[in-house]
């Protein structure tokens, strides 16, 4: 893997909505934020909670939610629920990783492992690495009017209808006429929507991509999945089942492994991936070796150790190596 | 290999069908309350795969599984909801989903001018054409008791 | 398997068409006679139609096996050649698209409706076929789309072709909670 590329997050609603500030350190390997000595105030975690419940269904809902929900805030040492930071790390991939591309057929570029995320048994993203983003963005010229119904949602522009050329439902306005746009305001400040409305900004280029998580929106699906992982076990038809443990899309698998202890390691792959069960028990190792036996580690909180960023790294080399994704397929 | 039980559920969240053939263990709930946080639980999960998807989605979430179940999930352009839970052995059954969809409730439901489409789903006919479609299944095995 | 007979045999059911167009010409005429003017008869064509095709877009999914549609093309092309093709036995053509992709019209060379219609005079304002604005209207509304369906030409009164016009309006975010927009 070679140094990764640390991105500032140039959304700024992010800052408005938690202390958890996301600054990216000149370490290349470990990305985590100072959140340790920044300290999120309860109240910025509390703001945390309010974007998760938002999240959830219908209102009436609500009660059922929070029985089963995230019980962050409750009855923690008020230092565990702070180990929620997560630095956004948009990684490119590695050059290690092409070789393996090279021998991969078919129309869609796959690799085998996405990312990784573990989680505390409150519900907390202690740890996250992006090891494989596949990056699809297209740009395109625009004239007047625009053939696309684009929609705001959560801060960001999103196409809502008028797929063409590439540009997919759901994709996020990323950049107009090649300077970023910074969530719905265009890097001068403007809003986007209301620049394309103007007849007089066309022909103008748009560039367009799946949006990319911010490191909120990272917490926010690691304590997600925490509740859903709970009510996955409640909804059991069978007495004994354990939370989700494997969930199937058409272009993922999420994999999850809890320890007896209640730490959550994820991991992300193609659906064709295999071998993922043993190398959740290898993060787990990796991760009692390099994280707990650490004198300087403190539990529950965010991960932040050389060595074990590199173990995991090995380890999800040497997985995908070993999965259907050798130069044999 | 087993069926567990069978949710239907409209776009709106209602609750149009329910049944169970071999389950073990009640979520210690009442029905609507389960209903709810099933529905709630499925919602979440599409925004949650929708959000950590490295890559366009097309059918989006297929199924999960746990030490003890697998929940199976099909869902139609017009909102509707089938959810199947079975026992671990069973692999992809979308197109048994699809067809619950489309051999039963579009033809029993869809079709019946009496029948409502957006409440709980009273047809005698629908529930008896459904309950023998899934004993008829190939996985689908009453085990002892 | 039994219920896949079902399904063969609802498919190979045979109606006369003259039935069909005698029955819609009856329900017209009884509808001219129980309102007052004819701006009603439309009113209400357009809510039966809607009320058909809330449930006749099922029966087009589970037999068509078509997808989401996600771009207004594709929704004009799979209404005239697959859903036209199957229920009324017709291709209209699809012309006359705005700039922004989000209008276009359906030209019905003959419309199985009107088949041995005359309108009267004191019709004139009757949209006799109105009936298919609603279906579309109802069928597009369940797969989360808002748009507007009306008849722009009629040949029942005078114009060489029928044209429905279809006009995008939104995509209907449902089954997000209140307050996620």
């Amino acid at each position: 893997m070679t140094s990764t590329e640390v991105r500032p997050t140039p959304s700024t609603e992010l800052r408005t909505r938690t202390t958890t500030e996301v600054r990216p350190t000149k370490r290349t390997s470990t990305a985590f934020p100072p959140s340790l000595s920044a300290g999120p105030t309860m109240a910025a975690r509390s703001g945390e909670r309010r974007l998760l419940l938002q999240r959830l269904p219908a209102r009436k809902d609500g009660a059922a939610w929070a029985r089963a929900g995230n019980p962050v805030g409750k009855g923690l040492p008020s230092g565990a629920g702070a180990g929620r930071g997560v630095a956004s790390r948009v990684s490119s991939g590695g050059s290690g990783s092409l070789s393996l591309l090279r021998g991969v057929k078919g129309p869609r570029l796959a690799m085998g492992i996405f990312s990784v995320f573990v989680v505390n048994k409150a519900g907390g993203l202690v740890y996250q690495l992006e090891h494989y983003a596949p990056r699809a963005e297209t740009e395109k010229t625009f004239s007047f009017p625009l053939e696309l119904v684009l929609r705001p949602h959560d801060e960001r522009l999103l196409v809502a209808f008028g797929q063409r050329d590439g540009i997919r439902v759901g994709h996020a306005v990323l950049a107009i006429n090649g300077a970023e746009v910074s969530g719905r305001f265009t890097a001068d400040g403007k809003d986007v929507l209301e620049y394309l409305a103007n007849p007089a900004h066309y022909p103008v280029s748009i560039r367009f991509g799946r949006p990319r998580l911010s490191s909120n929106e990272k917490l926010m699906l690691a304590s997600m999945f925490h509740s859903l992982f709970a009510i996955g076990s409640q909804l059991s038809p069978e007495p004994g089942s354990s939370g989700i443990e494997m969930l199937e899309t058409d272009t993922f698998k999420l994999h999850c492994f809890q320890t007896l202890t209640g730490i959550k390691f994820v991991v992300l792959a193609d659906p064709r991936q295999s071998g993922i069960d043993a190398l959740l028990r290898k993060i787990y190792e990796i991760y009692s070796d390099f994280a707990l036996k650490n004198p300087f580690y403190s539990l529950e909180m965010p991960i932040r150790c050389e060595l074990f960023d590199q173990n995991l790294k090995l380890a999800l080399e040497v997985a995908e190596k070993a999965g259907p994704f050798g130069p044999g397929l | 290999m087993t069926v567990h039980n069978l949710y239907i559920f409209d776009r709106n969240g209602a609750c149009l069908h329910y049944s169970e053939w071999n389950r073990k263990k009640q979520a210690g709930i009442s029905k609507e309350e389960e209903y709810k946080l099933m529905y709630g639980m499925l919602f979440s999960i599409r925004s949650f795969i929708s959000k950590m998807s490295p890559v366009d989605m097309k059918d989006g979430f297929l199924s999960f599984q746990t030490s003890k179940y697998k929940l199976h999930y099909y869902e139609t352009p017009t909102g509707l909801k089938v959810v199947m839970n079975t026992d671990l052995g069973v692999g992809n059954i979308r197109d048994v989903l699809h067809q619950i969809y489309s051999y039963i409730y579009v033809e029993y439901v869809v079709k019946n001018p009496l029948c409502s489409m957006n409440e709980t789903i009273q047809s005698e006919l629908f529930r008896n054409k459904l309950d023998s479609f899934v004993r008829g299944l190939p996985f689908f095995s009453a085990r002892a008791g | 398997m039994a219920r896949q007979g079902s399904r063969g045999g609802a498919e190979s059911k045979k109606m006369s068409s003259e039935l069909f167009t005698l029955t819609y010409g009856a329900l017209v005429t009884q509808l001219c006679k129980d309102y007052e003017n004819d701006e009603d008869v439309n009113k209400q064509l357009d809510k039966m139609g809607y009320n058909i095709g809330v449930r006749l877009v099922e029966d087009f999914l589970a037999r068509s096996n078509v997808g989401r549609c996600h771009d207004f093309r594709e929704t004009a092309d799979v209404i005239a050649k697959v859903a036209f093709k199957m229920y009324l036995g017709i291709t209209p053509s699809i012309t006359n698209w705005s700039p922004a992709g989000d209008e276009f019209s359906l030209i019905l060379e003959n419309n199985p409706l009107v088949d041995f219609v005359e309108l009267p005079d004191s019709h004139s304002s009757l949209i006799y076929s109105n009936l298919l604005c609603g279906v579309l209207r109802g069928a597009l509304e369940m797969v989360q789309m808002a748009v507007d369906v009306k008849f722009v030409q009629d040949t029942l009164k005078g114009d060489g072709v029928t044209e429905i016009r279809m006009k995008f309006i939104r995509r209907i975010e449902d089954n997000l909670p209140v307050g996620e927009e």
